[in-house]
Parts: structure tokens; sequence; C-alpha cells
């Protein structure tokens, strides 16, 4: 019976593989790197901030053109005017409060149905947005840079207002509007949560 | 240096030249490369190229083309002003600022006449050509660095512009406008470490 032999180039990446020597990372990503992965980090590590920022994109495909891409065009700027305004040293009251209240009010829209006209969409997520700018675009570890954290932390929002556009895209269909409007009850209680730990 | 040692050593301490990073990283494939190398390493600098190169292509082509030639060509002129001063200069928050209406421009899908697209090109040229202009004065060529960098200015205007005038798909320029607000954010959240004390 013939054994199976690996192809002789096979062997020599199996060799090189096995003898290569291991990355030591006892370190914390410091300089450039750091400052983005940080910043890319942030918006994604809280998930009250996460349940927020993928609900804006779950109701703007709920809402449909224009509001679909105007929601996620608004919230980065008013999420970076939040920040501007935490790194001015301006205090915000009730931060905590307002980011819960987002998740429970984007996700009450969504559980609805509710359509609202543009501009009270926009205004809605614009004024919400303010509040996690400023929790969280002003948490940089000292010593990264601050322009690469800042395109980190645009980018990481922007993404999850993809996934949530992507997610929303269910709408088209029957089951996936029902599928959607229970999606936003999950944010709503989570919301709910995060509004009774930040009341406690 | 009976003076000398009653002086506090934080004094001294306190006297220590600061040391300067501004200087071109080393390529390894001459002057004109480290220029170019340089741009792509800033991103301060590299922003504010994609994003008038974007904002020329949602203007049309022929704005893009003046900006294509204005850009560069006021990014070196300030540099080689710069660099026969002797010294840079700190723009930070006029660049910023720039930035911030770059983005919004670009976010909220307007277009601008060749005319005012060249002059916006030109000021963020002017601009960012003299923030620069320290980082080429340890240079050997520093003249070959400046044109690498302007060239990798064009290059860079060139590739955007194209990308933004062949946008035809209506979720492209959408991604477009997004992608305007984007700079616009990462622009304001930039200002606000400014005022933090921290860039």
């Amino acid at each position: 019976m013939k054994h199976l032999q690996p192809p002789p180039l096979a062997r020599i990446l199996l060799t090189a593989l096995l003898l290569w020597p291991l990355v030591v990372f006892a370190h914390v990503e410091g300089g450039a790197a750091g400052g983005f992965l940080s910043g890319l980090h942030h918006p994604i590590s809280g998930l009250d901030h996460v349940l927020a920022m993928v609900a804006v994109g779950l109701w703007g495909a709920q809402l449909g053109a224009p509001a679909i891409w105007l929601l996620p065009v608004a919230f980065p700027i008013m999420m970076a005017f939040g920040g501007l305004l935490g790194l001015s040293g301006i205090e915000l009251p009730a931060v905590e409060l307002g980011i819960a209240l987002s998740a429970v009010i984007l996700g009450a829209l969504i559980l609805g149905a509710i359509r609202l006209p543009l501009a009270a969409a926009l205004l809605v997520v614009g004024f919400f947005a303010v509040f996690h700018g400023h929790a969280h675009g002003t948490e940089m570890t000292p010593g990264q840079s601050a322009i690469l954290y800042s395109i980190g932390f645009v980018i990481a929002t922007g993404l999850l207002h993809a996934a949530g556009i992507g997610i929303g895209l269910i709408h088209r269909w029957d089951a996936g509007r029902v599928a959607l409007r229970g999606a936003g009850s999950v944010v709503m209680a989570g919301g709910l949560f995060f509004l009774w730990r930040a009341l406690a | 240096m009976m003076r000398a040692a009653r002086i506090p050593p934080l004094a001294l301490l306190a006297t220590l030249p600061v040391p300067a990073y501004a200087h071109l990283v080393n390529s390894g494939l001459g002057p004109f490369y480290n220029g170019a190398l340089h741009l792509l390493l800033s991103p301060g600098d590299l922003l504010a190229v994609l994003a008038v190169g974007l904002l020329a292509g949602q203007s049309g082509k022929a704005s893009a083309r003046w900006a294509a030639i204005t850009l560069p060509l006021a990014w070196a002129a300030a540099a080689l002003d710069g660099l026969s001063l002797g010294a840079g200069a700190d723009l930070g928050w006029v660049e910023v600022a720039l930035l911030i209406l770059l983005g919004i421009l670009v976010a909220a899908g307007i277009r601008l006449s060749a005319s005012v697209m060249a002059s916006l090109a030109a000021l963020t040229g002017l601009l960012h050509g003299l923030d620069n202009a320290g980082a080429f004065l340890g240079s050997d060529s520093s003249i070959v660095a400046v044109a690498g960098t302007a060239a990798a200015v064009l290059v860079l205007t060139l590739l955007m512009a194209a990308l933004a005038v062949s946008l035809r798909a209506v979720w492209t320029r959408i991604a477009l406008r997004v992608g305007g607000s984007w700079i616009a954010a990462i622009g304001m959240l930039m200002l606000g470490w400014l005022l933090h004390g921290t860039s």
C-alpha cells in the first residue's frame, strides 16, 4: 500500500512554519497603530453604544431613502460635535442617561415602525449622537496619536451604522419587517437595562 | 563650576533642548521617495488631499483638473518658501477648520465651480506645504524631497478625483457623501484635541 506523502513544497512550508519564531505580544500597542486601534475599539467596547449605533442603521433602513443614508451622515458629524464639546471641557448633564435613552427611543421607533418627518428623524439622531461623542470621543489613552484615534473612532462608528443598514435591508420582505420590529424591541430592552443601571 | 553646581537639577532639565521629530522618514530609495512617503505617513495631510480630491471629483471634470494642478503646485511653492525662510509654520487650527469645511462640502453633495475649487485646493496646498516645510529642512536634497511630496499629492488628487468623477450608481454617490461626513467628523474631533492641547 502506497503511503500518501505531502508534496515537497508543502513539507518545506510545514517545516518553516514549525520553526517560525513566536512573536512576543508583551507590550501594549503604542504609537500610530495603538491610536488607530484604540479609536477603532472604543465605539464597540460598550454595548450601550453598539445598540444605539446599529439602531440608527436599522431605523434608517426602515424609513428608506433618503433617511437610510442621511441618518448615518448626520450621526458622525453630531457625534464629533459632542466629542468637541467634551474635549473643550464643556460638560453635558446626564451623559449616561442620554446614551441609555438613545437606545430606548430608537428601539421604540423601530418597534413601532414610526415614520417621523425627515427633519425630526435627523433631530432625534443628531441629539443623541452628541451624548455618544461626548462620552467616547474623549477617551484616548495618553501618548497616542489623536488623529489616528479620531480616524479609527469615526470608521468604527460608520461601520456599526453600515451593519445596522445591512441587517435592516430585511425590511423588503414581509417576514423581515416583523423581524426588524423585533430587533427594535431588543434594542429597546437593552436601552431600558442601561437606563435602569444609569439611574441606580 | 561652583555656580553651575548651584543650579537646581530641575532647572537644568528644563533647559534641555526638545528633540524634533518632524524630519522625513528614510525610505531607502532617495530623497524623492522620502518626500513621497512623508505624505503617505502624515494622516492629517493625507486626509486633506483625499478631501480635496473627492470634492474636486464631485464638482465635475473641469474642477477636478484645476484642483489637480493647483493643489500640488501650491503645496510645493509653500514648502519651498518655508525652506527659504528656514522654518515651517504651525497652522494646525486653520488646516483643521479647512478639513471640516471640505468634509461638509462633500457630505452636502455640493458642486463647486472650477475657480472656487481651484482656490480651495490652492489654499489647502499653501497651508499644508508651509506646515510641512520644517520636515524638509534636515533633508540632504530638500528640493527633490519637496518634488516627491508634490508628486504624491498630484497622484493622490488625480486618483481620488477620478474615482469621484466616475461614480454613477446612486449608492456610490451616497458612499461618497458618507465619506465626506466622516472627514468632517474627524476634523471636528481634531479641533477638539487641539483645544484640549493634544494633537
